[in-house]
C-alpha cells in the first residue's frame, strides 16, 4: 500500500520535470544555429518563399509566444507535426519506439545474464587467472567503440561467413513485417502466428544486440565485481561463515542480494540511456530506433520530434527509476518509502 | 546457460538461411537516408523525389541516347530533343509567349480516373498555393500568377508566360515537381485544415505513372508495385524496394554480396578501394552537370577586384583536388556551362600558375599578407573539408591568408541564405540541364535563388533575358557563348570541377538511362 503511495507520488513528479524539460528543450532547439524555414524551403527557394514559409511555421513570432502555443496544444493532446513528414509527432515516435524497445531490452537482458554471474564468479576468485581474464575482458568491452565492433561483426558474419542476415533494419529482405498489432514485430509475429516474421525479426536482431551485449556486460561484470567485493568484507558474511552456512547459500542469499543494489542502479540509468541514445548501433545496423529519427531531426531542425523525444525520454526515465527504487525495496528489506 | 545461448543463436541463424529470396521481377536498392515527405509538389529531399519520379508522370521528358552511341556506356537522356509523355504533343504560340499542351487522351490512372487538364491545372494551382511549396521554380519558368494557366478543353491547356522563356518546357521534362497528381482521387481527401492534400499525400500517393506505392515502413523501406494498365507499356520491374541503409560501408557489402541490385551515394574514395574490381559489380562513372564551387562574396574589397578574383583561380590546384580529393572520378570546369549542358565551350583560361596569381594580386596592389580571407563550408562534409585545407595551402602560397570556418550544415544553410560569408564551398546540381538555366542561377542579378556571391553585371543581366527569351536556337547560342566568355574573364565564382556520378549496379542490371539529375526510372529497368 505504502509502496503504491509511493508510485503515485513519483508519477506526480513528473510534472514539474515536464514543465522545466520542455522549457529546456524548446529554448535549446531553436538555439541551434540555423533557420528551420530555410531547411523546410530547400536550396530552389526564393527569399519571399522563405518568408511565406516564416509565417506557415509561426516563425515569426516571438519565442514566448510560440511556447505558449506549444504548451496550449499539448493540453489538447497535439505535440505538433514533423515538417519533413507533416505527421504528428507522437505517431511517428511510437513507430520508431518499439525497434528501440526490442533491441534494446534483449539485449541488456542477455548482459544481465551473463555479465552478473561473471562478476559474482570474478570476486569469488578474487586475483586467480580467471579473474585477471574477466577484467581483461571487461576493459576491453568498454574500450572497444559499438560502430567499430558492428562493422567488424558484420563484416565477418554477414560478408566472410555469410551466416548472419544483411544489416537491413528490422526484417530480412522480402520477408514482410508482420501484420501491425502493437508494432512490436517479435510479439506481433507471436500474436498472429507468423513463423517466418519472428524467424527473420530474431535473426535480425543477432548482430546489433551481440554488439550491444559486447559493450553492455563489461560495465555489469565490473560493477558487480567490486560491489561483491565489498559486500565480502561485512561483518555479517564473516559471522554466516562462522555460524557454518553452506558457501552458495551464503554467496547467494547474504552476499549478492546486498551486493545487487549498485548492480541495478547502473542498469536502471543504462537502460534509460539505451533506449533513445543508441544511435550508432541503430545508425550501423539501419536500425529505425528512435535515436536515429531524433538525431535526423535536429539536423534538419524540425523542432517538434526533438521536443517529443526528449519529454518521452524523461518520461522513460522517470519510469526506470521507478521501477529501481521499487526493486530496492523488494530487495532490501530495510529500505522502505 | 551459455549452452542454450549457443543453441538459441545456432537456430535463429538457420532459421535466417531458410527465408525466402527475393522474389524475380523484384528491384532492391539500397539508400543511404531517410524516404520521407514525398509530396512531389514540396518534396526537397532527393529520394522523395524519387518515389515521385516513379509514381507520378510529367508533361514531357526527353528521348534517349542509347548505350552503344553514347560516350560513357550507359544509355542517356538527349536534354536537347523533349518528347511528350502526359502530353502528347505541344505547340507555340505568338513567338513562344503562349504554350499549349494537347494531352493524351485515354489514359487511365491506377485508381481507375481517366487524365484530363483538370489534373495538370490543379497540380499547378497545389505548386503554387502549398505555403511549403516553392513558387520561385514557377517564376523561373515565366509563370507568375495562376490566371496565365487556361484551361481550353478536357484534353488542352494553355500557359501564358511572361516573356517567351527558354526554361519552360525543359523544366516540365526535367523537375519531379513538376509532376502530375491525380486530382479526382486527391480530391477526396481534402479536409478543411489540409485544403491540398499535403499531408495526405506526404505518405501517400495518388498515382498518375507506372507505380503505386504498395507498403512504407517509416525508417526502413518503401515499395512501390507496377501498375499493369500503364500508358506506356507493363513495367519491366514488378517491385522496387528501396531499403533504407544508413551506413555506406553496408550499402558496398550489400552490392558486393548480391543482396541488393543497385546502391546509392557510394563516394569516390569507397567506389575507387571497394567497387572498381568487386566481381559482379557494374561502375559507371559518368560527368555530371553539377559544379563543386568556391563562391566569392563580391559586393565588398578586396573580392569585388575582377584582379584578385582572377589571381585566386590562377591560384588553386585543380588537378591536385580532381586527384587526392575526388578519386580521378571528376573533370575539370572550363565554363559556366557545364560539358554535359547544350551551348558548352571550353572558355576558362586559367590553370594552376601560382607566379600569374601573384603577379595580378601585385597589379591589384596587394602585396602578401595583405589579404585576410574567411573561407566557410558545411562540416558534415568531408570532401569539402579536404578541398577547403586544400585551397588554404594554396591560397597561403600566392600570400592570402585564409581563416578555415566550419560551419553546422543547419547554419550553413541560412548563411547561403543571407550570403553572410567571404568565401564559401558551395555544390550545386541544376535540375534543369538547360545552358539558361545554368547561368541563371548563378549570376542573374536578380535570380532569385541562387546567386550567392551577390554578383551584379548589368551587360550580363540583359544578355541572359535576351536568351531566355528567344526562341531561335542559333541566336540563343550566340548569346550563351557570349556570356560564357564575359562570366569567364570576370570569375564571379571560382569552378573546382564537376564531380562524375558514380553509378554502382548489379553487372545483370539492364535497362538503366542517366539523366543528369539523377533520378532513376525503373520501369524499364530489370534485374533478371
Amino acid at each position: 500500500m505504502r509502496l503504491t503511495f509511493f508510485v503515485i507520488r513519483r508519477l506526480l513528479q513528473l510534472i514539474p520535470v515536464l514543465i522545466g524539460v520542455s522549457v529546456i528543450t524548446f529554448t535549446t532547439a531553436r538555439l541551434l544555429p540555423g533557420n528551420a524555414a530555410i531547411m523546410a524551403a530547400g536550396p530552389l527557394a526564393s527569399p519571399e518563399d522563405i518568408e511565406r514559409l516564416e509565417k506557415h511555421m509561426k516563425l515569426d513570432r516571438p519565442i514566448w509566444e510560440q511556447y505558449f502555443a506549444y504548451v496550449n496544444d499539448i493540453f489538447h493532446g497535439d505535440f505538433g507535426k514533423s515538417w519533413r513528414t507533416g505527421r504528428p509527432v507522437l505517431v511517428e515516435l511510437w513507430e520508431h519506439f518499439p525497434a528501440s524497445f526490442e533491441l534494446v531490452t534483449f539485449s541488456l537482458f542477455v548482459a544481465i545474464l551473463i555479465g552478473i554471474p561473471l562478476g559474482v564468479v570474478a570476486a569469488i576468485r578474487q586475483g586467480s587467472r580467471l579473474d585477471q581474464l574477466l577484467r581483461g575482458i571487461s576493459v576491453g568491452g568498454i574500450s572497444i567503440p559499438v560502430f567499430w565492433s558492428g562493422l567488424v561483426a558484420i563484416f565477418v558474419f554477414y560478408f566472410l561467413l555469410k551466416i548472419a542476415p544483411p544489416p537491413i533494419g528490422r526484417i530480412g529482405f522480402s520477408v514482410r513485417p508482420p501484420e501491425h498489432v502493437t508494432g512490436f514485430y517479435i510479439l506481433d509475429s507471436i500474436l498472429t502466428l507468423n513463423g517466418p516474421a519472428l524467424a527473420s525479426s530474431l535473426s535480425q536482431l543477432a548482430l546489433p544486440s551481440l554488439t550491444l551485449i559486447i559493450a553492455m556486460t563489461s560495465p555489469i561484470i565490473r560493477i558487480t565485481r567490486s560491489s561483491m567485493l565489498d559486500v565480502l568484507k561485512e561483518d555479517y558474511i564473516r559471522s554466516a561463515k562462522a555460524s557454518g552456512l553452506r558457501r552458495p547459500v551464503i554467496l547467494f542469499r547474504d552476499a549478492l542480494k546486498n551486493a545487487l543494489l549498485p548492480v541495478i542502479t547502473l542498469i536502471g540509468g543504462y537502460y534509460g540511456y539505451s533506449l533513445g541514445g543508441e544511435v550508432l548501433v541503430e545508425q550501423i545496423f539501419s536500425w529505425p530506433g528512435m535515436g536515429r529519427y531524433s538525431v535526423e531531426a535536429i539536423f534538419n531542425l524540425d523542432y517538434a520530434p526533438v521536443q517529443a523525444f526528449v519529454m518521452l525520454t524523461a518520461v522513460l526515465y522517470v519510469a526506470i527509476y521507478t521501477i529501481v527504487d521499487v526493486l530496492y525495496a523488494i530487495i532490501d528489506p530495510r529500505i522502505r518509502y | 546457460m551459455k549452452r542454450s545461448l549457443v543453441v538459441l543463436l545456432s537456430m535463429l541463424v538457420g532459421l535466417a538461411l531458410c527465408a525466402p529470396l527475393a522474389l524475380a521481377g523484384d528491384f532492391t536498392v539500397a539508400v543511404g537516408a531517410e524516404l520521407e515527405g514525398w509530396d512531389p509538389h514540396t518534396a526537397i529531399f532527393f529520394l522523395a523525389n524519387e518515389i515521385n519520379w516513379n509514381t507520378y508522370d510529367r508533361l514531357l521528358t526527353f528521348e534517349t541516347i542509347p548505350a552503344d552511341e553514347s560516350p560513357y556506356g550507359v544509355e542517356m537522356i538527349d536534354s536537347t530533343r523533349l518528347k511528350g509523355m502526359l502530353a502528347e504533343s505541344w505547340e507555340l504560340e505568338e513567338n513562344g509567349k503562349v504554350v499549349v499542351f494537347h494531352l493524351r487522351k485515354g489514359v487511365i490512372f491506377p485508381s481507375g480516373n481517366e487524365f484530363t487538364s483538370e489534373d495538370v491545372r490543379y497540380s499547378i494551382e497545389r505548386k503554387w498555393e502549398i505555403p511549403t511549396a516553392s513558387r520561385w521554380i514557377l517564376n523561373v519558368m515565366g509563370l507568375s500568377t495562376l490566371d496565365n494557366m487556361v484551361v481550353v478543353d478536357d484534353y488542352t491547356i494553355k500557359f501564358i508566360l511572361d516573356a517567351p522563356n527558354a526554361i519552360f518546357l525543359p523544366g516540365w521534362a526535367f523537375l519531379s515537381t513538376m509532376s502530375i497528381v491525380d486530382a479526382t482521387e486527391l480530391k477526396k481527401h481534402v479536409t478543411d485544415d489540409d485544403p491540398y492534400g499535403h499531408d495526405y499525400l506526404n505518405l501517400n500517393i495518388v498515382p498518375t505513372g507506372p507505380y503505386t506505392l504498395e507498403s512504407y515502413v517509416p525508417g526502413s523501406e518503401v515499395i512501390l508495385k507496377a501498375y499493369e494498365g500503364y500508358w506506356g507499356g507493363v513495367p519491366t520491374t514488378d517491385r522496387i524496394i528501396y531499403k533504407v541503409v544508413p551506413e555506406e560501408a553496408n550499402r558496398v557489402l550489400l552490392l558486393k554480396s548480391g543482396d541488393v541490385d543497385m546502391a546509392y551515394f557510394i563516394s569516390a574514395e569507397q567506389v575507387s578501394s571497394q567497387l572498381m574490381d568487386a566481381p559482379g559489380v557494374n561502375v559507371f562513372s559518368i560527368p555530371t552537370a553539377g559544379s563543386q564551387y568556391f563562391c566569392l562574396q563580391t559586393t565588398r574589397e578586396p573580392l569585388y577586384n575582377t584582379l584578385v578574383r582572377r589571381a585566386i583561380a590562377y591560384a588553386v590546384p585543380y588537378d591536385d583536388l580532381i586527384e587526392n580529393v575526388m578519386y580521378g572520378f571528376a573533370s575539370r570546369a572550363t565554363s559556366p556551362v557545364p560539358t554535359l549542358t547544350a551551348f558548352h565551350k571550353d572558355v576558362y583560361p586559367y590553370d594552376y600558375n601560382p607566379d600569374k596569381a601573384r603577379e595580378l594580386l601585385a597589379q591589384a596592389g596587394y602585396g602578401p599578407g595583405d589579404i585576410t580571407l574567411t573561407l566557410s563550408y558545411r562540416l558534415d562534409n568531408p570532401d569539402e573539408e579536404a578541398v577547403a585545407i586544400y585551397l588554404k595551402d594554396a591560397l597561403d602560397d600566392v600570400g592570402i591568408n585564409v581563416i578555415i570556418d566550419k560551419v553546422a550544415s543547419t547554419r550553413f544553410s541560412e548563411m547561403r541564405g543571407s550570403q553572410d560569408y567571404e568565401m564559401a564551398l558551395l555544390f550545386w546540381i541544376p535540375y534543369v540541364n538547360n545552358p539558361v538555366y545554368q547561368l541563371s542561377y548563378g549570376y542573374h542579378s536578380s535570380s532569385g535563388c541562387c546567386n550567392y556571391g551577390r554578383y551584379t553585371n548589368a551587360t550580363f543581366d540583359a544578355m541572359l533575358d535576351a536568351a531566355k527569351a528567344e526562341t531561335d536556337p542559333v541566336v540563343q547560342e550566340g548569346l550563351v557563348n557570349a556570356m560564357q566568355e564575359l562570366i569567364a574573364g570576370e570569375v564571379p565564382i571560382i569552378l573546382l570541377y564537376h564531380p562524375n556520378r558514380q553509378i554502382t549496379i548489379r553487372d545483370n542490371v539492364t535497362g538503366y538511362v542517366y539523366w543528369t539529375n539523377f533520378l532513376v526510372r525503373y520501369d524499364v529497368m530489370s534485374a533478371e
